[in-house]
């Protein structure tokens, strides 16, 4: 009977024990093996060179930026720039001042920005103030447009150094004009200042060579009224800039981008991506290489330039083009690589949408990002350049 | 009875059990058991489809039919078979792996095979059903690189290439007697190819992140087995017997496909891309080899049994499309393997010991791979019992090995390997009653 029993007790224990001893596997996976098998994937780089980049020309809007360009120089790598700023006080009446009297003093305060000068940061530049003559918009300003001013009608003139701010009184002429609009009892002061204001052009005296930016939002008009102890700031309600480039001296194997998108890039590169329909793409890194040699030797002694440091891509063109140049941000930025002087756009997301997704291969297109209305260019290597500057593009993939 | 049957259905649960937890672990990524580094070259390493009774003798189960259930080595076997049959079995292996750097120890649970085998004129014609593996992939190898991408960019990464799966066989044989002690067998079987490759790739540059790569094959094809067996008594003496089996397995050319498949944001967020075509992808063939085997069983008496058995599988001429390179490694492959088997219960002792049956066997590898000449050879020490069911003729069966694999010459690994397998064999027992007493 005892001996049944324990029979019974080992038949029921011994597979118990074995299949526990199954459980007490331990689990160390390590490198065994590295040296002799080859991993499912490996990486895989290809360097493509990128030759069908072309340059284009399309427009930016230039008004109610953080930043209006204002002054000349005579560049000589981008050419003689000339950039007129036009500025309208508002005519809101604000607590502070409830009318302007006919005595009252009104002065411009113009305030610049002390970290971005193009020339000669330590000249003196002179300019004339004007009344415009046609209506314009800030919001619908375009670098290349052309607003018309009299220039027999002179408002006032001053002269900056390198101070952060300047301060000019302006004529009673202006004094008259203004304080009826902003004394006006008029419901519809936003037509008024719409239709019938066009407010002042600042344009430089023959050619200087500095190129400023004025910091419109901390600049004002001073209204001193008689029986006041002090002056009263009002703002600028509009403001922006327009700009003149000619005489250029571009080298034919170059490409140029500046920020007002007069010039800039356009490409198509998904034909070259066809041999990886089948391929593990982890990364496409378009690279753009800065000629700093050229840009070096073409700026005089004691000169500078502003330096974009963000490029921006787009792809497809949208309704308004420069709108869309000037105020959209993409999802990839071509960041400067000051090391090696390069741009380096990850267009990783847009290539496996064209293999992998809808297919769209819309043309690509390259423009400085530049959104304060700071002027800069950029000039680049292209597909005749040589071969270790030349316009690349990376493909990494995980291959079988 | 009833005492019996509770004890084998807690047996049963706990191999369900284990299967459960085997489905959690293939499916998520890095926590999958994995086995021999050997099984990720090709369709994996093959699987040998003996019972666990055969395989504790170290023989392929060519010229031996189990006392209780009928495997499916020798299809003639259907035919011997008097006793309804059903047999499951799963194995757990340890594989301690060394090259010349660094060791490794995996552990690879898995359930090896499901058996039914009928007779339809006791011990004169007889059908089988089978689905069991007949090679498995199951690896985990872990990479570190570094790779140069300009001048001052270096790319630190590592690779989890972890795989499961292999080839299958769903077999149906059918064996009859045409003379007497002569058995002959034909088993057709529906092979298909279900094999995931998994890669998961790290780097520690920002813009490339993680990359998760699934590699998927599929394929299906028939194939056939042929078998046959002869019995002979009193050879030398009183009470003796003697089995010669032999088993031809055509080669098979599966038609197979493989793609890959990684996530990618497309515009409107991440998807899931499979792609078809490409190195490695789409349409290729996967080969199966010749497979000849043969053996001798001798019975002595009813106490003991001795078996030497041989296999050839023609790995070398097999294609493997997906990667040429892994089809160059393949070579012929010759086993031997011999043992024998106690039977101390034929004595009608009530000791517990008494009770069991005991297994020993040798078996040696030649390899299927090959490697700059060199061969991965296996050699296998393996023991077993089994414990006999009082009331029927069922049986549960288990054995132990240990055996050595590869070497660390040429850069090489040389496992270690130690395993259990166990096997419930119901014969008679809740399926049908004996055809013939």
């Amino acid at each position: 009977m005892t001996k049944d029993r324990n029979v019974r007790i080992w038949r029921f224990l011994l597979p118990l024990l074995i299949v526990g001893s199954i459980f007490a596997c331990n689990e160390e996976p390590g490198l065994v093996g590295e040296s002799f098998v080859e991993s499912t994937q490996e990486f895989r780089f290809d360097t493509l060179f990128i030759d069908n980049i072309n340059e284009v020309n399309y427009n930016t809007y230039t008004g109610l930026l953080q930043f209006a360009a204002m002054g000349s120089y005579q560049d000589p790598l981008y050419g003689d720039i000339v950039a007129r700023t036009l500025i309208k006080p508002d005519i809101r009446e604000i607590p502070a001042i409830t009318t302007i009297s006919e005595a009252a003093l009104l002065q411009l305060q113009l305030t610049f920005d002390d970290n971005n000068v193009w020339g000669d940061t330590t000249s003196t530049t002179e300019f004339n103030v004007y009344n415009v003559s046609e209506i314009w918009r800030g919001g619908a300003l375009l670098a290349d447009d052309a607003i018309a001013y009299n220039s027999t009608d002179l408002v006032a003139t001053f002269t900056r150094e390198n101070q952060d701010t300047v301060t000019f009184d302006l004529p009673a002429e202006f004094l008259d004009e203004y304080r009826a609009l902003y004394n006006s009892e008029e419901t519809l002061k936003d037509s008024l200042f719409s239709f019938g204001f066009n407010g002042l052009l600042i344009e430089p005296v023959n050619a200087t060579s500095k190129l400023a930016f004025l910091d419109a939002t901390n600049s004002n008009l001073l209204v001193t009224n008689p029986s006041d102890t002090g002056a009263v700031a009002i703002n600028l309600r509009d403001y922006g800039y327009t700009l003149e480039r000619s005489n250029d001296n571009i080298p034919a194997d170059r490409l140029l981008i500046h920020s007002t998108n007069e010039s800039m890039l356009q490409n198509n590169f998904f034909s070259q991506l066809e041999p990886y329909n089948s391929s593990n793409i982890i990364k496409v890194e378009l690279v753009l290489f800065q000629d700093t040699t050229t840009m070096d030797a073409t700026i005089p002694f004691g000169h500078v330039r502003t330096q974009p440091l963000l490029l921006n891509s787009h792809q497809g063109l949208d309704l308004d083009p420069n709108y869309d140049f000037t105020f959209a941000i993409s999802d990839s930025l071509g960041f400067v690589d000051i090391e090696n002087n390069t741009y380096r756009f990850n267009l990783t997301a847009y290539a496996n949408r064209y293999l992998f997704g809808d297919g769209n291969q819309e043309d690509f297109f390259f423009s400085i990002l530049e959104q304060r209305g700071i002027i800069s260019s950029t000039l680049l290597h292209n597909a005749n350049s040589d071969a270790s500057r030349r316009p690349i593009m990376i493909i990494t993939t995980i291959e079988l | 009875m009833r005492r019996n049957t509770s004890y084998i259905i807690l047996i049963c649960a706990i191999i369900i059990g284990f299967s459960t937890d085997m489905k959690a672990q293939v499916s998520q990524p890095g926590k999958v058991k994995s086995g021999s580094i050997y099984s990720f070259f090709a369709s994996g390493q093959p699987v040998d489809i003996g019972l666990i009774e055969e395989e504790s003798m170290g023989i392929f189960g060519y010229s031996y039919k189990g006392l209780s259930s009928t495997g499916f080595a020798n299809p003639a076997f259907f035919a011997q078979s008097f006793y309804t049959s059903a047999s499951f079995s799963i194995s757990a292996e340890s594989y301690n792996a060394e090259d010349n750097n660094t060791t490794s120890t995996n552990t690879l649970v898995n359930p090896n095979s499901i058996l039914f085998a009928y007779p339809l004129i006791g011990g004169k014609l007889g059908v089988g059903v089978g689905l069991y593996p007949v090679t498995r992939g199951r690896f985990r190898i872990f990479q570190d690189g570094t790779v140069q991408n300009g001048p001052d960019q270096v790319i630190n990464y590592n690779v989890n290439d972890q795989g499961s799966g292999g080839i299958n066989k769903f077999e149906f044989g059918i064996a009859y007697r045409p003379l007497e002690n002569l058995y002959i067998g034909w088993s057709p079987s529906f092979i298909f190819v279900s094999e995931t490759k998994e890669s998961l790739f790290i780097s520690d540059d920002s813009s490339i992140g993680q990359q998760f790569t699934t590699f998927r094959t599929r394929g299906q094809a028939f194939g056939n087995r042929f078998g046959a067996a002869y019995n002979l008594s009193r050879l030398f003496r009183e009470g003796d017997a003697l089995t010669l089996g032999a088993t031809l397995t055509l080669p098979v050319s599966i038609s197979s496909n493989r793609t890959k498949s990684f996530d990618k944001f497309l515009g409107n967020g991440f998807q899931t891309v499979e792609i078809g075509q490409g190195n490695g992808l789409g349409d290729g063939d996967i080969g199966l080899p010749l497979e000849v085997g043969a053996g001798i069983t001798y019975f002595p008496s009813n106490l003991t049994n001795f078996s030497l058995e041989t296999q050839f599988q023609q790995w070398g001429s097999v294609d493997y499309d997906f990667n040429l390179d892994e089809e160059n490694i393949l070579k012929d492959r010759m086993r031997i393997g011999f043992g024998g088997q106690y039977h101390p219960y034929t004595k009608g002792s009530s000791k517990f010991l008494s009770k069991l049956k005991y297994s020993l066997g040798v078996n040696y590898d030649k390899g299927h791979l090959e490697f700059d000449g060199q061969n991965i050879e296996t050699l296998l020490f393996s023991a077993g019992i089994g414990i006999l069911s009082t009331r029927s003729r069922s049986t549960m069966d288990f054995s132990f090995h240990y055996g050595i694999r590869g070497t660390r010459n040429n850069n090489l690994v040389r496992e270690e390997i130690i395993g259990f397998k166990l096997s419930v064999n119901l014969t008679e027992l809740m399926f049908f009653r004996p055809k013939l007493q």
